[in-house]
Formats: C-alpha cells, structure tokens, sequence
C-alpha cells in the first residue's frame, strides 16, 4: 500500500476536514513529538496532555501551514510553544536565554561512579535549556537553523547551549566507551 | 564527521539511539476525539452572511430615520452627535464579528 505523503494528508484535511487523514498525521508524529516533551517535562502525563493540545493546535492552525514548510519543524514549533506555555503558568519557566547553573551535578564520589556512563542520568544534570537543545540537535535531528526557527532563540544562544551541554556531558561522563 | 572527536561520535551516536518509538497506544484516536467540529461553510461564506447581515441592519435602520434628517445626514458637518456615535458602535460592531469569526487565524 502506497503510503500517503504528509502534503496529501495535510491537503484531505485542509479541503474536506478529514479527521481520518489528521489521525494518520497524528500517528505518523506521535513517538517523535511526545518523546521530545517527556525529555522536556520528565513527566509522561504531562507530556502527553501538552502532546495532545499540541496536535489540536496543529489541526486548528493547518490551514495556515505554508506547504513549502517541514511539518515536522513546524509541529516542534507548536509543541514548544505549549512547553513554554506550561511552565509559565506553573511558575516553573527558567528562561531558555539564560543558563541555569542552579542545577549542578552531584559531587558525591560514590553517586558519580554508580552513574557515570548512565546518559540519561548525566543529560538531567543540565539546565532546563541545554537538555532541550540537545534533544532538538542530537536526538531529533534538527538543525541549529531550524531549532531558532522553533524556539525562537538567536542562533549563537543556541551555539552556545549546544557548546556548554556538549562540554559538561563529558565532564559527567569521563569514562563513556570510545568505541561504542 | 572523519575529525569529530571520538566522545562527541559516541554521544551523538547514543543521543539518536535514545529515540524509541512510543507506540501509539490509542493516542491518535483520542486526539481525534477531541477536535473541533469546523463550521460547514467556507470562510468567505460566513464573511459573506455577516457583512450582508450587518448591511441588511443598516438598511433597516435607515429606513426608520426620518426623512426630515436626510439632508442633515448627508452633510458631515451637521450630523448629529448621537448618529455619529450610532455608525461608529456599528462599524465597530462589523469590525468585531469580522474578526471573531476569524480568530482561528491567529493561533
């Protein structure tokens, strides 16, 4: 079975309101979107509320989508500005243009060596903006145009996350395997 | 990248690799669930019903103003104050459900 391309979808639900075709754009998106906001939230409840309120925005906003743009940036797009949206109002936002250095690894001895080549546990000792930025570059793939484009951060902000992220995830993982 | 230090391959590597796939799970059904039923009719469709319903309002409003007024009316200098504001609330008014009716836009 040909699979539908994301412009044909896009086209179905824009023209006949085909909920079917959006429901095929939500699952063709889903992992990717709600994998990003769990890294984000460290909560999967949450995640996949802002996950769906996400997806809803999306549909209410299709019309609007330039077909010559790449839904999935313009999907992280959204799902950002929800993130964002979500920590003001729980008072928890630290602004991405500021680093968080309030968030230092730990220094007990024994708690660095039980973790040491644990990524997981190394990426949720960077600030709140590192680990995100990580997560679009590293992860998701996007690139540092396209992360200005969703976040709606300078380009040298972002340079600068990726920098300092890169440079303390090997100072917290100093034993990785090199050949892995 | 042939140069790329050894530390930033493994962790690039390892960053993609932390992608699993969450399956869906019911997901998609729920968001589908949850969508706004769109109006049947097309955007310049219900542009169209409230300009002609704002302008049919006009067209009832002035056939109940005196004809003693007309002359008045159609010098700017002499209308009313009362009529001025009367047109303004009602520009406003054609304004607001033009735009309300378009709001889905500005998401």
């Amino acid at each position: 079975m040909i699979q539908e391309t994301d412009q044909e979808l896009i086209s179905r639900v824009v023209k006949r309101d085909d909920r079917q075709a959006f429901g095929l754009l939500v699952n063709r998106y889903q992992s990717r979107v709600r994998q990003s906001l769990r890294q984000w939230c460290h909560n999967h409840a949450t995640a996949d509320d802002l996950a769906q309120e996400t997806f809803l925005k999306a549909y209410l906003g299709l019309k609007n989508f330039r077909q010559d743009a790449q839904l999935n940036s313009w999907l992280y797009r959204i799902a950002y500005r929800c993130f964002a949206d979500f920590h003001h109002r729980e008072k928890r936002y630290t602004p991405l243009e500021q680093e968080d250095e309030s968030q230092q690894p730990s220094h007990d001895p024994v708690d660095q060596i039980h973790h040491q080549r644990d990524l997981s546990w190394a990426l949720k000792q960077l600030s709140d903006a590192q680990q995100l930025i990580l997560d679009l570059h590293l992860t998701q793939g996007f690139s540092q145009a396209e992360m200005t484009n969703i976040t709606g951060l300078p380009l040298g902000t972002i340079k600068t996350h990726i920098l300092r992220g890169r440079e303390k995830l090997r100072q917290l993982l100093q034993e990785v395997p090199q050949n892995a | 990248m042939p140069n790329q230090d050894p530390f930033d391959q493994w962790l690039d590597s390892a960053m993609k690799n932390r992608a699993d796939y969450i399956d869906d799970n019911g997901f998609s059904e729920r968001v589908v669930a949850e969508l706004p039923h769109r109006p049947k009719l097309a955007d310049w469709q219900q542009n169209a019903i409230v300009i002609l319903s704002a302008l049919i309002g006009c067209g009832f409003a002035a056939m109940t103003i005196p004809s003693s007024w007309i002359p008045s009316l159609l010098s700017v200098t002499t209308i009313p104050w009362a009529t001025a504001v009367a047109l303004g609330v009602g520009l406003l008014l054609i304004g607001s459900a033009i735009v309300w009716n378009d709001r889905e836009q500005w998401i």
